[in-house]
């Protein structure tokens, strides 16, 4: 069989670490290829060297069966590799038609050729089914034209061999959809595909084959046709991962948090980004409020937290109107935040493990004696909480929260949230970026405090996640509620089409 | 007290004379800032630039009034004498170094005495320096008579050397913001402060005085043809500087580049995201370099713009040009069209503060003239306290480029 691309035994070191270990990954030409991983598991290192980014120590890369050295994206270019990164690298005050033909212009006396570059973008837009608008600029046009916007760009630069770098992370399930058939069409065009994606359903929709990572090092090849989801998991994680969050039906007790008309105006932008949203959350359930990134779930979770301004409404926390509160006044007042960002809002990464551990209650006669800290107490306070949540760490307590894993940032962070005992758990993307296990984890433990009788909502952007863990949906859609549902009588399918804002509600 | 139509020409050339420098400085800053590198040191790269073209200029008209001199004392003046002496019957001796002497003449005889000179040096002397002596009344000082094409060769010479001063100097701050990653405005303050206390010390060294003093006036009475245009000629084309239609020049070329070239749209793309560049294939610390060492070109030039418009001499100070550029480029929201505008804003806040005294209104007022000084600075505290919310900075800038970021 041919391969159009060889990476023969790679490994790349980075201090401390072997982010690939002798690691092997051969693409067909013409073929989907999966590449799945778990988080660190060295998907993203292994493409980067493939893309010049990174200079391996050992191994050889061959591009259609001859051997080739990449160092840098131009080289890449040449052998006609493209990547879509994870993270769009578009210019957000360019046009779409300057971000594709930047770096690869064509000029006449020194003067760029915009009208052949635009017809040449139009012409391939038509061909492939992806629909741009050329004259855009980025800021204004949604992901997934921006995702259409990359893939024209490796397009563009006749690329032959495209790499997907978790491409489906922003989308909403339409768009995936679409991408989908994009890639298959990219595919009969007698392109050759490599998807980076830890998704186990997509690569089952798309791939050919898959080849698996774990930790650094290669794991195996498979058909796909051939292979089940959970063996695929299986290989990814290196034990059995249980799909399914077990539970309990909700018995949803009295309101501790009641949202009434909130709306908040970004004064920057000029437009409401919460809009008259009214909702309640209820003692031993978990209400989930799911939408795409940016519909204004992260401003109503500042407006709840006190971290930004109330335009109008009402907050109430067990009948208690807490609108105007401070930050702390709500957190004494029964508010636990698992926030989305967790190195802004969540832990201050040059403090140690053990002083993250009392940010919100240093000042508690507990920990503090006339405005000294009591080092013991919160020595202790730390061991304890080390102890019942499993935060591992290099040096215990004094660790410095920058030296460890964003698993383990974010079990401190939630080990600290939970261990305050409040009424009301906002837990804000709490498994982003982590791995299977640690998502495992973090949903038994916003279980466990729903069992336990408190509120939790849960804002979320995963499907799965959305689906599998909460007791109802609050779809957002750019800043209004614009529908509710049971988990247990809706599916993907629906979610999206309310998520993309092509149906809704009527109240 | 001037009419309003008097004051509208007087005002309006020194608008301009104020907004070229202002204007191209900013745009400097916007190379710079547009590539992703922040740079405060324009303050300091201007006034090394108008430190060392002020002393190429005057070193030009020393040697240059040397060459004069030694043909007027040698040739002219004995001819001069000899020749008024013969034909007039009078005696005059020209003091040393003194070029000024009354004839008393009638229009008759200075007709004549000119044919004459102009006849007997004719063939031998081309240059035009000599026909205007010759063709002067009187015999006027040498330095403010001669306003001819050599003349403004100096100050695009001087202009053309605090460019290349202001690249040179420039690199220092990308040196330390590019490749140390250094903290960019301690960088550049470092350069504002080295800046003055290098002119100083220099200036000291070779005059014993701090100023280098500009001899000749290197303002063009009217352009030739377009001059004499009604209304126009009038506001654009008179008392006006050569080095003015240059750095409007050197502006529309620069923003062509900036907007219609392949280089003006990667650097563009390294100020906004350096790592989608990167991912092309583009030389982020290239680009970079470049874009810092056009702003030093730009503030370098404007620093000379500066001094041959404002200043008869350069005694250490661009008097905050290059930080009032910073607020140009600020209010002018890192776009060229928009620059202009603010450029021309703050040009006039300055002249008004300037000439308060002929303007009427501004003139009852009967402030102490320290305030009619600080209006160009309330001005831009004002204005960029309400403009500033909406700034579209570009996003990288001040950032050093780190290709292992995401």
């Amino acid at each position: 069989m041919e391969y159009i691309v060889e990476m023969l035994n790679i490994t790349k070191e980075f201090p401390g670490i072997k982010a690939n270990d002798n690691v092997t990954l051969q693409l067909k030409k013409g073929e989907i290829h999966a590449l799945l991983g778990e988080n660190g598991a060295g998907k993203s290192t292994l493409m980067s060297v493939l893309f010049g980014l990174y200079t391996p120590e050992e191994g050889t890369i061959k591009v259609r069966g001859e051997e080739v050295v990449i160092t840098n994206p131009n080289d890449a270019n040449v052998h006609g590799i493209g990547m879509v990164h994870q993270h769009f690298k578009l210019v957000h005050n360019f046009t779409v038609a300057e971000n594709i033909v930047l770096g690869y212009e064509d000029t006449k006396f020194g003067f760029l050729k915009f009208d052949d570059a635009v017809k040449k973008i139009n012409d391939l837009s038509d061909k492939y089914k992806l629909k741009v608008d050329t004259s855009s600029l980025i800021s204004d046009i949604s992901v997934g034209m921006q995702q259409r916007v990359e893939i024209l760009k490796m397009l563009y630069r006749d690329a032959e061999i495209l790499i997907f770098d978790e491409p489906t992370a922003v989308l909403t399930p339409q768009e995936i959809e679409e991408l989908m058939g994009i890639m298959k069409d990219l595919t009969k065009e007698g392109k050759s595909i490599i998807l980076i994606t830890h998704k186990l359903n997509e690569i089952k929709q798309v791939a050919d084959r898959c080849s698996v990572l774990r930790k650094g090092k290669y794991i195996g090849t498979v058909e796909v046709e051939n292979t089940s989801v959970e063996k695929m998991a299986e290989m990814m994680v290196g034990r059995e991962v249980n799909f399914v969050v077990d539970k309990e039906d909700a018995k949803p007790k009295d309101t501790v948090l009641e949202v009434k008309n909130l709306t908040v105006r970004n004064h920057r932008l000029l437009k409401d980004v919460v809009k008259d949203i009214s909702f309640e959350a209820k003692r031993g359930e978990i209400l989930c409020i799911a939408g795409i990134e940016g519909n204004g779930q992260t401003q109503l979770v500042e407006a709840i937290t006190g971290l930004t301004h109330v335009t109008s409404g009402n907050i109430l926390l067990k009948g208690n109107d807490i609108t105007k509160f401070s930050v702390r006044e709500k957190n004494n007042a029964g508010v636990s935040h698992i926030p989305e960002d967790r190195h802004k809002h969540g832990l201050v990464l040059d403090y140690s493990l053990e002083e993250n551990l009392i940010l919100q209650s240093y000042f508690e006669e507990k920990f503090q004696e006339r405005g000294f800290l009591r080092f013991d107490e919160i020595r202790q306070h730390a061991k304890k909480l080390i102890a019942n949540f499993d935060i591992r760490s290099g040096k215990g307590p004094t660790t410095s929260a920058r030296s460890m894993s964003g698993g383990n940032q974010q079990k401190a962070i939630v080990a600290r949230e939970i261990d305050r005992d409040t009424d009301l758990l906002i837990a804000v993307q709490p498994t982003r970026g982590l791995d299977v296990g640690a998502i495992e984890y973090i949903h038994k433990q916003l279980i466990a405090q729903r069992d336990a009788g408190k509120a939790v909502l849960l804002i979320s952007l995963e499907l799965d996640e959305v689906l599998n863990v909460s007791d109802r949906i609050i779809v957002m859609y750019e800043g209004e509620a614009v529908g509710e549902f049971d988990p247990k009588k809706t599916n993907e399918n629906e979610l999206g089409l309310y998520m993309a804002g092509s149906k809704r509600s009527e109240a | 007290m001037l009419s309003f139509s008097e004051l509208i020409y007087f005002i309006v050339p020194l608008v301009i004379a104020s907004t070229v420098p202002l204007a191209l400085v900013a745009l400097g800053a916007l190379f710079s800032e547009r590539s992703g590198v922040v740079n405060i040191a324009l303050e300091g790269i201007m006034l090394m630039g108008a430190f060392v073209g002020a002393l190429t200029i005057k070193n030009l008209e020393i040697n240059d009034d040397k060459k004069l001199l030694s043909f007027y004392e040698n040739d002219f003046v004995p001819y001069v004498e000899v020749y008024v002496e013969e034909e007039f019957d009078k005696t005059v001796t020209l003091a040393e170094n003194s070029f000024y002497v009354d004839l008393n003449l009638t229009q008759a005889q200075y007709d004549k005495m000119i044919e004459d000179v102009n006849a007997h040096f004719n063939g031998d002397i081309s240059d035009q320096e000599v026909n205007t002596i010759a063709t002067s009344k009187t015999f006027k000082s040498i330095s403010d008579s001669i306003q001819d094409v050599k003349t403004q060769r100096y100050a695009i010479i001087g202009i053309l050397v605090g460019a290349l001063v202001g690249i040179v100097f420039s690199l220092l701050h990308a040196f330390a913001s590019i490749n140390m990653k250094a903290n960019q405005i301690i960088s550049a303050t470092a350069l504002n402060m080295f800046a003055p206390a290098f002119a100083i010390f220099t200036a000291r060294q070779i005059f014993e005085t701090q100023k280098v003093t500009i001899l000749r006036n290197y303002r063009i009475t009217s352009v030739p043809l377009l001059g004499d245009i009604p209304v126009i000629g009038d506001l654009f084309f008179k008392g006006a500087y050569l080095s003015t239609y240059l750095g409007i020049a050197i502006f529309v070329i620069a923003v062509l580049v900036l907007y219609k070239t392949k280089w003006g749209l990667r650097l563009r793309s390294c100020g906004e995201n350096p790592q989608a560049a990167d991912s092309l294939g583009i030389n982020i610390y290239k680009i970079r370099y470049a874009g810092v060492m056009v702003s030093g070109a730009l503030a370098g030039m404007g620093g000379v713009i500066f001094v041959l418009s404002f200043a008869a001499n350069f005694n250490a100070t661009v008097s905050g040009f290059g930080f009032l550029a910073l607020a140009v480029l600020i209010f002018g929201n890192w776009k060229p069209g928009r620059i202009i505008f603010a450029a021309l804003f703050f040009a006039s806040m300055r002249v008004l503060g300037s000439v308060h005294t002929l303007i009427p209104f501004l003139e009852e007022l009967k402030l102490q003239p320290q305030i009619y000084a600080m209006i160009p600075y309330i001005a831009t505290l004002v204005v960029l306290a309400i403009t500033s919310k909406n700034s579209a900075a570009p996003r990288a800038a001040g950032e050093p480029y780190d290709p292992g970021k995401r």
